[in-house]
């Protein structure tokens, strides 16, 4: 039972009632109640669990993270095949004589490049949210910023009138992070926002600096607490049930129709953002009037 | 043109290097894993190892850490298809098997093995 002290603080109480019979007689005569506070144990109990759920989670990123990267390497082997062999029938097309026979084999290699291309673009995601794609890569850092004002100038003409964006950021903060994957990671949220807004509704962009206590990374499942600068992402939509939360960074996982969603765009975001060195964090709740979703990626301070 | 050896448990991947090296004029040997690739290594000397890094039996680190003890100058190409297991590779070799001057990510063109072979030849 929880009760509430006088001092408006809550406390746990576990009562055991002992009934007192006397010799001979079948009714009690009397009850006596002891209540133990059991606050303290309450704390534990709870503690345990989080640290369960976290356990678990980083065991669930860390068995996909593996499955991943042996995807992607075997994926990358047989791509290396489709590609080359395809190379060297563009070659012997190159060096054919019947002219028709010729663009009808540069026609067909031509196609096979593009469908190999696109292939490889879907390994970089996995690449991406399994952080594999790190070897020999230069990083440009853009200010803050500047990103988020092209990004909105790119998706803003996109949403229509029944969007409205609200955004509120800090100037001076600058968040080192490769300016293309954070292009890649706010439009990909940004396009999230609108899809859980159908009848439309408002995206508010923002970046500031914030002090956390003890928020767990939906993601990787790390405890933050601190100083950290924070771009989120926020909309007034339908929400996200918590036991949805919970897989929404898998590979392959979408609420979406077949077809509309590859379910690889918030994986992609969370490999970008703990690349570089951020977290993310999700508050979301499904009843109005309260309803919608904040995306917070937590980077370190500079 | 170079005599190289091509080490890699995938036989479509022999093939593909058989046949972008040898358009090149080069002449090619292969080897389906690590131990026919010592072998192999030691009866032709090489003047190009390219070798996988994900292999059974002996893996691409062993393989260049065994070639660089027996000739240090030896040119080695290392490719693979993944690339934290690439990345780590590229650590072990920067810091502990020198000489290896090219790693090739797979997949991979002709025209990028083309300048990988040139680079490990130079």
């Amino acid at each position: 039972m929880c009760n509430r002290h006088k001092n408006g603080s809550l406390y746990w109480v576990e009562t055991v009632v002992v009934p007192i019979v006397d010799p001979g007689e079948l009714n009690p005569k009397k009850y006596i109640s002891i209540r133990f506070d059991i606050t303290e144990r309450k704390k534990i109990e709870q503690h345990k669990s989080e640290l369960i759920k976290q356990v678990n989670q980083l065991q669930k990123v860390e068995s996909i993270s593996r499955l991943t990267s042996g995807i992607v390497h075997d994926f990358n082997n047989i791509l290396s095949a489709i590609i080359g062999y395809n190379q060297l029938n563009k070659f012997a097309g190159e060096d054919c004589q019947d002219e028709t026979l010729k663009q009808e084999i540069l026609f067909n290699t031509d196609q096979v490049s593009l469908a190999s291309d696109r292939a490889f673009n879907l390994i970089k995601k996995l690449m991406a949210y399994s952080r594999q794609d790190t070897s020999n890569k230069e990083i440009e850092v853009k200010p803050t910023h500047e990103v988020i004002n092209e990004v909105l100038a790119m998706v803003g003409p996109a949403l229509t009138s029944i969007y409205q964006l609200h955004v509120d950021v800090d100037n001076a903060l600058m968040i080192q992070i490769d300016s293309t994957e954070l292009h890649q990671i706010l439009t990909n949220l940004i396009v999230n926002a609108r899809d859980a807004m159908k009848q439309g509704g408002v995206i508010t962009v923002s970046l500031k600096q914030v002090i956390t206590h003890e928020l767990i990374c939906h993601a990787c499942a790390q405890k933050l607490e601190g100083a950290f600068m924070e771009l989120s992402v926020a909309d007034n939509g339908t929400g996200i049930e918590d036991s949805v939360i919970t897989h929404i960074f898998d590979p392959f996982f979408t609420t979406k129709a077949v077809g509309e969603g590859t379910g690889l765009g918030l994986s992609t975001v969370s490999g970008m953002v703990h690349e570089a060195k951020g977290h993310i964090f999700v508050e979301s709740k499904t009843t109005a009037p309260t309803n919608g979703t904040v995306f917070r990626l937590l980077f370190p301070k500079q | 043109m170079a005599k190289i050896l091509v080490i890699d448990d995938e036989e479509q991947i022999r093939f593909l290097l058989i046949r972008m090296l040898t358009r090149d004029g080069h002449e090619v040997f292969v080897a389906q894993d690590g131990l026919e690739g010592v072998k192999i290594f030691y009866e032709l000397q090489p003047d190009l190892v390219i070798t996988d890094i994900v292999m059974p039996n002996k893996d691409g680190i062993e393989l260049i850490a065994d070639f660089k003890s027996s000739n240090p100058n030896q040119p080695i190409i290392a490719m693979s298809g993944g690339r934290r297991l690439f990345s780590a590779a590229s650590d072990h070799i920067e810091t502990e098997i020198t000489g290896v001057k090219t790693l090739l990510q797979k997949p991979f063109t002709l025209q990028q093995l083309r300048e990988s072979v040139e680079l490990a030849l130079s």
